[in-house]
């Protein structure tokens, strides 16, 4: 529970961070038994290296306190989208925190929204979209793979977003949204090895109010053909953003100091300074994927009579 | 099919797109304005729905007016006509003499109302050069021409996307950064960051974006969702610009609580009860709010070390230079607590909402964001007591040094975890078949983002 919604003590079945340190974070469901790998019943016992967690014994205990263990002590922390895209089982590739953080603003989403989601792949951002679509928005999510569609649906149900998000198992660039899914969208989302087919049948979804379109892909090629069905489908404002996230480590070194009194003060009596800096990581993704954005206008704007011919990939 | 609040109506903040040009104007009763150096008269507009596409047709001389049309008449650019092209430059001259017609002569063409296809149609027959550019030279040629020269023009409802964009460019001086050089990307994180809820209660202090924060968070607010807007006395027009262009509906403005800077000051101090303090709700009586009322002091009955760093928050916000002397503080606050006595009338109403305003502090906040162009550093550790355990902040800053800084202190304390400081990179892309690559120009920073979450220790 309560990735929609904030509370402050946990109860049996919420979804919890348990926090280590920055790079040590683990999603528990807390409940008292859970199944292992023989799928026999068994105390829900969570190891760290600090000691053992008997996970039942967090019911009560307010979010964000401090949990004794027996060689040292952890946190307990309430569940946000952003923490859950850290600590999730990927099935899929996932798209991380700064292209989710633009991919919501791009489009324009807010509470009451309409937004159409394909695929669903590892749940990652479909969190995010219910977050902020809640509570009267609504967030359909495709995925033409059978077992990701039921995983994401129970996992959706656990974390509380079902009454927000609809999953359903679909190949949307074959078939479509489904006669349903016509005029309803706000906004819609393409995550798909081949964006450009879902275009058009973007289109249909869209509202006659018009909307805007978003799509995820990793490879260049990928968004000349989708920007070029863009263009033939009425599309305007296009545009392809990348955005990379630089974290920096604050850090104290001491530094000896150059100077002309240092020449020959080598050995031992040279002076040292302390200076705090900000150090970027040696290394750090430099791609995860190109986000392109467009708009479609409502009906009176929009062009009719389109390049169909020209509309094909290159 | 078109709601009331999809037309354009008098008085609304309208975004006006021509070519990739954009400006934020408000719909006043004197309706032209000028946009690239021609004034357009406007009244056209009026009554029809965003998103409306006009032509620009001169009226006379430098004098223009709007004609809606179809969207199906837009050219998607200019064109060349069926003109040759080279293989390469290697004869072309860069002497300047390649334009057959004087500027005088373009000026003319452009004054007798000539469209820009029939422009760029002789800028092309008298150039010497042009058919031994090459077809993507050429293309590019034209496509600049056409951002340059566009005909039509077409206006949009400012929505918090479009608002970051044009309240940001600064054509003016591109040096010279507006909205403290947050970036759109920067923003979008602000909101992920701090785990924005609909229903969430919220503290807020921004400074110098315009409103463009509250304004933001508004949008995502639902209307359970409370926004605790930290205000100075010189809360200006200019400070919630941005939360007037969105036009929100007024229950949306219901959610907003501005609260004098010196209130969270006084509850801090005070064993924590909210007292005698101006609270205002946003659209009631923002009127109220003037350079008139004195910059509050700060009571001196607090702990020496929170006291001390509490007036130094007074002192690096007030950006009037109205800071009242310390030494004179009980006796200041004396006055001032009379003068706001006699100077607000206190309804039943506003009793209630200090109760409520009471009632959030005590319960603590759900996320506090923090984005000025002042050194926030005291002000952040002052402020994160009100903000609940498993709870985020969020502070932006145009520049790195006070978030390192803060980044260390913050890390000495027991109550705060999972502190980051970062800053994006953010580049967009020139998409065509053949001809794709990164945009030649880039905003080189868009600001750092120092982020962690609140703890308990007992």
């Amino acid at each position: 529970m309560s990735f929609v919604g904030l509370k402050s003590r946990i109860e049996a079945g919420d979804t919890v961070i348990i926090y280590i340190n920055p790079h040590r974070m683990h999603a528990l469901e807390v409940k008292s038994k859970r199944l292992n790998k023989n799928s026999e019943e068994i105390d829900n016992v969570f190891q760290t290296q600090f000691g053992a967690l008997n996970v039942e014994s967090l019911i009560g205990r307010e979010f964000g306190s401090k949990i004794l263990l027996p060689k040292g002590w952890i946190y307990v922390l309430h569940p946000t989208c952003e923490m859950w895209t850290q600590t999730l089982p990927h099935r899929t590739q996932i798209i991380y925190t700064p292209d989710i953080s633009l991919i919501l603003f791009q489009l324009d989403l807010k509470p009451g929204s309409v937004v159409l989601e394909a695929g669903t792949g590892s749940g990652s951002l479909t969190h995010a979209l219910a977050r902020t679509v809640y509570p009267d928005g609504h967030v359909h999510s495709f995925d033409f793979h059978e077992n990701r569609v039921s995983v994401a649906e129970i996992e959706f149900k656990t974390h509380g977003l079902s009454p927000v998000v609809t999953v359903r198992q679909r190949d949307v660039c074959r078939d479509g949204y489904g006669e349903s899914m016509n005029d309803v969208a706000d906004a819609v989302f393409l995550d798909l090895p081949l964006p450009w087919e879902a275009v058009p049948h973007a289109v249909k979804a869209i509202k006659k109010n018009g909307g805007r379109f978003a799509s995820f892909s990793p490879c260049i090629e990928q968004v000349q053909k989708t920007c070029t069905m863009l263009r033939g489908h009425g599309f305007g404002d296009i545009n392809t953003l990348e955005c990379l996230q630089r974290e920096f480590s604050v850090i104290q070194r001491s530094l000896p100091v150059l100077s002309f009194d240092s020449v020959g003060n080598e050995e031992g009596g040279q002076k040292h300074e302390s200076i705090i800096t900000a150090l970027p990581p040696l290394t750090m993704p430099g791609h995860t994927g190109y986000l392109t954005f467009a708009t479609l206008p409502p009906m009176h704007s929009r062009p009719l009579i389109l390049n169909i011919g020209n509309s094909g990939p290159d | 099919m078109d709601s009331e609040s999809d037309i354009v109506q008098c008085k609304d903040y309208v975004i006006l797109k021509r070519g990739n040009h954009i400006i934020l104007h408000q719909l006043t009763k004197k309706l032209s304005i000028q946009f690239l150096g021609s004034s357009i008269d406007l009244s056209n507009i009026i009554g029809l729905p965003y998103s409306s596409m006009f032509r620009i047709e001169m009226v006379r001389k430098n004098s223009y007016m709007l004609e809606r049309c179809n969207p199906d008449e837009i050219p998607t650019g200019l064109s060349a006509g069926n003109t040759e092209f080279g293989t390469d430059n290697r004869n072309i001259q860069d002497d300047n003499n390649a334009q057959a017609l004087s500027k005088e002569e373009i000026i003319d063409m452009k004054n007798k109302g000539l469209s820009s296809q029939d422009i760029v149609t002789q800028l092309i027959n008298n150039s010497k050069t042009f058919t031994h550019k090459t077809e993507f030279a050429q293309e590019k040629w034209l496509r600049k021409k056409s951002k340059k020269y566009s005909d039509y023009l077409q206006v949009l409802k400012p929505n918090i996307r479009l608002l970051s964009e044009v309240l940001m460019c600064n054509t003016a001086s591109p040096n010279n950064f507006k909205l403290l050089g947050l970036r759109m990307d920067t923003l979008s994180q602000i909101i992920t960051f701090v785990n924005f809820q609909p229903q969430g209660k919220y503290i807020v202090y921004e400074n110098s974006c315009e409103g463009l924060i509250c304004a933001s968070l508004l949008n995502l607010t639902d209307c359970r969702g409370k926004l605790l807007n930290v205000i100075t006395p010189n809360y200006s027009f200019n400070k919630r610009k941005a939360l007037v262009a969105m036009k929100f509906p007024e229950e949306k403005h219901q959610s907003v609580i501005n609260i004098n800077l010196s209130t969270f000051a006084k509850y801090a101090n005070s064993g924590n009860t909210v007292s005698n303090s101006v609270i205002c709700n946003d659209s009631k009586s923002l009127e109220n709010i003037g350079d008139s009322e004195a910059t509050s002091s700060i009571s001196s009955c607090g702990e020496k070390e929170c006291n001390s760093e509490v007036v130094e928050v007074s002192s690096s916000l007030s950006t009037s230079g109205n800071i009242t002397s310390t030494n004179n503080e009980n006796h200041d606050l004396k006055r001032k607590a009379e003068s706001e006595e006699s100077e607000c009338k206190r309804t039943s109403y506003q009793e209630r909402e200090n109760e409520e305003v009471r009632q959030l502090l005590d319960n603590k906040a759900d996320g506090l964001i923090v984005v000025c162009k002042e050194k926030p550093n005291d002000f952040v550790k002052e402020m994160i007591q009100f903000v609940a355990p498993s709870r985020s902040f969020v502070v932006f800053s145009q520049f790195q040094a006070p978030l390192i800084q803060l980044f260390q202190d913050l890390k000495q304390r027991q109550d705060v975890i999972n502190i980051r400081l970062v800053e994006n990179w953010l580049r967009s892309y020139q998409v065509l078949s053949d001809r794709t690559h990164p945009e030649i120009n880039m905003l080189a920073t868009g600001g750092y983002l120092l982020t962690g979450i609140i703890v308990t220790n007992n």
